[in-house]
């Protein structure tokens, strides 16, 4: 991938990559859903699963922002069926994340849809990318309330930084904490200051604190971006 | 435990400071979550948080506090000045009767300036070397802390990539890779800026090995680069006139600040007659830099750490507390052993890399009122007596049962 264009649209693929990652929750927690894998396309467009279904970068950001935008029509010329089913899984993700009765899932699929944005600064920041050199070894767990292990942050040689389900035999270096289901969908949806709330033991940080460090740095990046 | 006030203090900085506390103490430095966050008062070795809890402290103010808490010498010292004021137009004398004391206590110092923290002259310092020697290119050891400035320091925020494009870096105690560095860099290279040992947060403190301090001198003099020593951190620790006298060599430029004011906010740099020139043209100069106080407070604690034999003397008393306290370790079959000089230890966990028992360790005694640093290597100052030694192996004990217990 070229680097200098993906510099430059670094905000639409973690935006785009934030909202496959809560497909990605939801699938994990049961929801039949079409794939929505995000793609990079030419000329500022974005595209969602095998479809052919595409945005322009512009009218995805306004998507996510909030708002409402209409994808390219000529999408749906190609394979219309598909095309729907992306846009009614498109849509399902986001009632689920603005759907907060229901506070534990929606805290999941929101905090993930941040790692995933997050891990895309980590894999692509040309700038500060080379801070993540030395760290190739390291392991963040990060959880949920006390001892609830959701997912690890690592690095695989392919594929680069990844956000997978906890499990207990990846060794971890690092362990981040949202001390309840409120701070973490707080800290979701970005109105929890990250250092203010781990000085109030709101989340709790352990293990090798230098690669946590560099972490939040990505992920206040990300969260810039996302809210 | 009751952490209310610090609490609410807490609660009252996240709204006017950013991210509530910056700097060693920050949320963001993972202190154990018991540790306070704000001091209410200190004396000798003690200090008592804004919750009235009393703790026995190991870190001295991260080694800005040398002779302890408001120690009497230095207070009255600071008490006579300020009768007198401490700002002015222009400097006190105070300043001369400093740089002379500097001049006279560090072997190879010609000359001496003087500013408020390390950073200011740590790159004021690197400055004076490019100026010297017309090259651009300083070298650094990987992970050593030389301050908050753009070229060095640890954090990630504002920088751009020419901040360090001057910058290069070889592992400690690796003479090979220095060597391949200013052969890389031949004729590029304007200094070489070092701490007397190797003190990075998070890893064991690491001793230069034998001859470390001879190939670097020799490297220098060879490739005509200055040799800068940061001494801020480890300064009157090792040794009271200088710490290249404890690894026996001799830098171009040294900076000192930490405890050469006892808490008194004051760095210095001293340096070698041949560049006297080059400091001069390199502009140097801060708002609140003339401090009297500060100054007054140097000399008092100059005077104090010669009369006194202070650095032998915390070298002693860490000895003694580093070697009870890996005793009391093993007892409990803890493998930690503290590392670096005794001075000021750093203590570490075999196969704790990841320092999660290391971390626990300090927050179990951080509940008997302890004040272990988890990540920064520890400080001893000659206010730490035999009865607050003992007192702490008695908490370290009840923290270890404690820890074991849960565990």
């Amino acid at each position: 991938m070229n680097c200098v264009k993906l510099e430059a649209r670094l905000n639409v693929l973690a935006c785009a990559q934030a909202v496959y990652g809560s497909y990605l929750q939801l699938k994990s927690e049961g929801f039949s859903l079409t794939n929505i894998s995000p793609r990079l396309l030419p000329n500022n467009q974005v595209g969602f699963g095998n479809s052919g279904l595409k945005f322009s970068d512009h009218a995805f950001l306004h998507t996510v922002k909030g708002g409402f935008a209409c994808p390219q029509l000529s999408s749906f010329f190609f394979d219309p069926l598909r095309c729907t089913r992306v846009v009614f899984s498109l849509l399902k993700v986001k009632s689920v994340c603005r759907n907060y009765d229901d506070l534990p899932l929606s805290a999941r699929v929101l905090l993930r849809a941040g790692l995933e944005a997050t891990v895309v600064f980590m894999n692509f920041h040309e700038r500060l990318g080379d801070i993540l050199r030395d760290e190739k070894k390291s392991c963040l767990r990060i959880g949920i309330g006390e001892d609830n292990w959701v997912w690890d942050l690592f690095y695989k040689d392919v594929g680069g930084w990844v956000v997978k389900p906890y499990q207990a035999a990846q060794k971890c270096t690092s362990k981040l904490e949202f001390t309840s289901f409120s701070v973490a969908h707080q800290s979701a949806l970005g109105k929890l200051n990250a250092l203010l709330a781990v000085g109030q033991g709101k989340i709790k940080i352990s293990g090798k604190i230098p690669f946590i460090d560099k972490f939040g740095y990505f992920a206040r990046q990300a969260n810039r971006i996302l809210y | 435990m009751v952490r209310s006030i610090s609490e609410t203090f807490f609660e009252r900085a996240g709204k006017v400071i950013p991210g509530g506390i910056y700097g060693h103490v920050s949320p963001g430095a993972g202190l154990p979550e018991n540790f306070p966050h704000y001091c209410h008062d200190a004396s000798g070795c003690r200090f008592r948080d804004v919750d009235a809890k009393e703790w026995i402290d190991f870190m001295c103010g991260f080694g800005a506090v040398l002779h302890g808490f408001r120690n009497p010498c230095i207070e009255k010292a600071v008490e006579e000045q300020r009768k007198l004021g401490s700002i002015f137009n222009q400097p006190s004398p105070l300043m001369i009767d400093l740089a002379e004391r500097l001049i006279e206590q560090i072997d190879f110092a010609q000359w001496a300036v003087f500013a408020k923290n390390g950073s200011d002259l740590t790159t004021w310092a690197i400055r004076v070397a490019r100026e010297q020697t017309g090259k651009q290119y300083i070298i650094k050891a990987t992970g050593a802390y030389h301050g908050v400035d753009a070229w060095c320091d640890p954090g990630f925020g504002g920088r751009i990539s020419s901040d360090r494009q001057h910058i290069l870096e070889f592992k400690w105690n690796q003479i090979d890779q220095l060597e391949d560095l200013t052969k890389k860099y031949s004729g590029k290279v304007a200094g070489l800026i070092l701490t007397p040992y190797h003190h990075p947060s998070f890893s064991p403190s690491e001793l230069p090995l034998p001859q470390f301090w001879q190939n670097v001198e020799e490297i220098c003099n060879r490739n005509e680069m200055i040799l800068i020593l940061d001494d801020v951190r480890c300064g009157g620790r090792l040794h009271d006139q200088g710490s290249h006298r404890y690894f026996g060599f001799s830098p171009d430029l040294a900076v000192y600040s930490k405890a050469l004011g006892n808490g008194y906010a004051i760095s210095a740099c001293v340096g070698r007659e041949d560049l006297r020139e080059s400091a001069s043209e390199v502009f140097l100069t801060g708002s609140c830099w003339n401090d009297a106080y500060s100054m007054a407070a140097a000399i008092a604690s100059l005077k104090l750490s010669i009369e006194s034999k202070v650095a032998q003397s915390v070298l002693i008393k860490g000895q003694d507390f580093s070697s009870r306290l890996e005793r009391v370790a093993q007892e409990q079959k803890i493998p930690l052993r503290m590392t670096g000089p005794p001075s000021m230890p750093y203590p570490w966990i075999e196969g704790d890399n990841n320092l999660f028992e290391l971390q626990k360790f300090c927050r179990f005694c951080a509940d008997e009122g302890l004040y272990f640093h988890p990540h920064h290597n520890w400080f001893i100052s000659n206010s730490l007596d035999d009865e607050a030694i003992n007192e702490t192996m008695d908490k370290v004990s009840l923290a270890l049962e404690k820890m074991k217990r849960v565990s």
